[in-house]
């Protein structure tokens, strides 16, 4: 998972204000199962995880950008979480900690 | 910075520049945007309803022509990253006179068919904004807002008295009704064509039976799957279904959300998709121009790759 990072809830309350479903995840593992990406690297159920914690670390960093946003996971979710959106923030924070020069 | 990490920062920085210069996310000529429209008498802006193209139709097929750039910038150390990019930014993309033919065809056959439902609508022509969909696909939602707020609401509001848009693909409909409206209130209705041409009376172009290949959004996030099936049945067009390949639940992305991103994953993903497709039929039909851009320049002679506008006509 490479990286130390440590729990942040100033990030969780802004994705949840962006997102409120996120909060409902409860680590079942079906979108990781659904998700056509997941033979190429990414872990939806552990993008969830760390979303919910706060933490973006370096292997979110990376993962983040193979979703195509195709929905799957969403319309499989017990939870119906919209999980595509939860991806499209972690993607806005990374976009803007990039300009920042990290 | 993974590779895939710093090339997103290029893509939207190329992105931008190129809205900036042109007005379309990509260096293409806008003018090849309004072409379709020639001699059909739709009035410029005029009335109360528009349809909304976004280019898109025009510009799936050339974003195929960035490809090399991508790769070039990609493997490019960021201290040279400089020098590509002021080389890119002269690079203008020279779309094929097929692509552009093949698209004016569709957009020409939905104005048809919208005119037959008897839709009076103007459009923008030259004036016709980008959505900005990709901006918000890739997840770069401030630069997104901007420009939607500055650009795309802005040159709706010149033409006054625009009450109601007629969208044409699934991406810009997405952004009209399920991401603006989360941060602008919209002075317009939004409605897709595939609504409002569903119950006109058409006919087949193509014979033997399909395959559908979904559109993500339009299946999943719009509410559309049961649509573009049902006006493939009004024209007698067999769609061949099978849980697996083609519900509402398990059908897969044709891949081109990537293409900009990773052209090499993208390619694998539309292989994948290709394949389960030409286990139900030979030719598969498209809702949306960036589906159809994707599976049919990976088809390889497997499958043939038609959009529905291709497929159907208004009686
Ligand atoms: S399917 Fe839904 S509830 Fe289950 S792990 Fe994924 S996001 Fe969480
Ligand atoms: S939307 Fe993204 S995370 Fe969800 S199934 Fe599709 S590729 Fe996987």
């Amino acid at each position: 998972m490479g990286g130390m990072a440590v729990a942040n809830p100033t990030l969780k309350e802004e994705l949840l204000k962006f997102e409120p479903t996120a909060s409902l995840c409860y680590q079942c593992g079906t979108c990781t199962t659904v998700c056509p990406m997941s033979e190429f690297g990414l872990n939806t159920r552990l993008v969830m995880k760390l979303a919910n914690l706060g933490i973006i670390n370096d292997w979110v960093r990376k993962a983040v950008w193979l979703c195509t946003g195709c929905g799957l996971c969403q319309e499989n979710c017990p939870n119906e979480i919209r999980i595509p959106n939860v991806i499209r923030f972690i993607r806005s924070k990374v976009i803007i900690e990039q300009r920042r020069g990290r | 910075m993974s590779s895939l990490e710093s090339w997103v920062k290029s893509l939207i920085d190329i992105m931008k520049r190129s809205l900036d210069s042109n007005g379309l996310p990509i260096p293409m000529d806008k003018s090849y945007c309004s072409e379709w429209a020639r001699d059909l008498n739709i009035p410029r802006g005029g009335g109360d309803t528009i349809i909304y193209t976004s280019c898109l139709y025009q510009m799936a097929p050339m974003i195929n022509q960035l490809v090399p750039w991508i790769e070039k910038i990609r493997g490019t150390p960021l201290s040279g990253l400089a020098g590509v990019l002021s080389r890119f930014a002269g690079f203008v993309i020279k779309p094929n006179r097929a692509d552009i033919d093949r698209a004016n065809g569709i957009i020409r056959n939905i104005a048809k068919a919208l005119i037959k439902a008897g839709i009076n609508f103007g459009f923008l022509y030259d004036d016709e904004p980008y959505s900005g969909a990709l901006l918000h696909e890739i997840g770069a939602e401030d630069i997104f807002l901007e420009y939607f707020e500055n650009t795309v609401l802005k040159t709706f509001r010149k033409y006054g008295g625009v009450r109601r848009v007629i969208t044409i693909d699934p991406h810009t409909h997405n952004v009209l009704t399920n991401v603006a409206p989360n941060y602008f209130k919209l002075d317009f209705e939004v409605v897709n064509y595939l609504d409002l041409i569903k119950g006109v009376r058409v006919r087949p172009k193509i014979s033997g039976d399909v395959v559908i290949h979904d559109s993500c959004l339009y299946a999943r996030y719009l509410g559309k799957y049961d649509v573009y099936r049902s006006i493939l049945d009004n024209a007698g067009v067999k769609h061949v279904e099978d849980p697996l390949i083609t519900g509402r639940d398990t059908s897969t992305c044709c891949g081109g959300p990537l293409e900009s991103l990773s052209p090499e994953l993208s390619r694998k993903i539309a292989k994948i998709r290709i394949e389960n497709l030409s286990k139900l039929s030979r030719t598969v039909v498209t809702v949306c121009p960036i589906c159809l851009a994707n599976l049919g320049r990976n088809a390889e002679g497997v499958v043939q790759v038609l959009d529905i506008n291709e497929v159907v006509e208004a009686e």
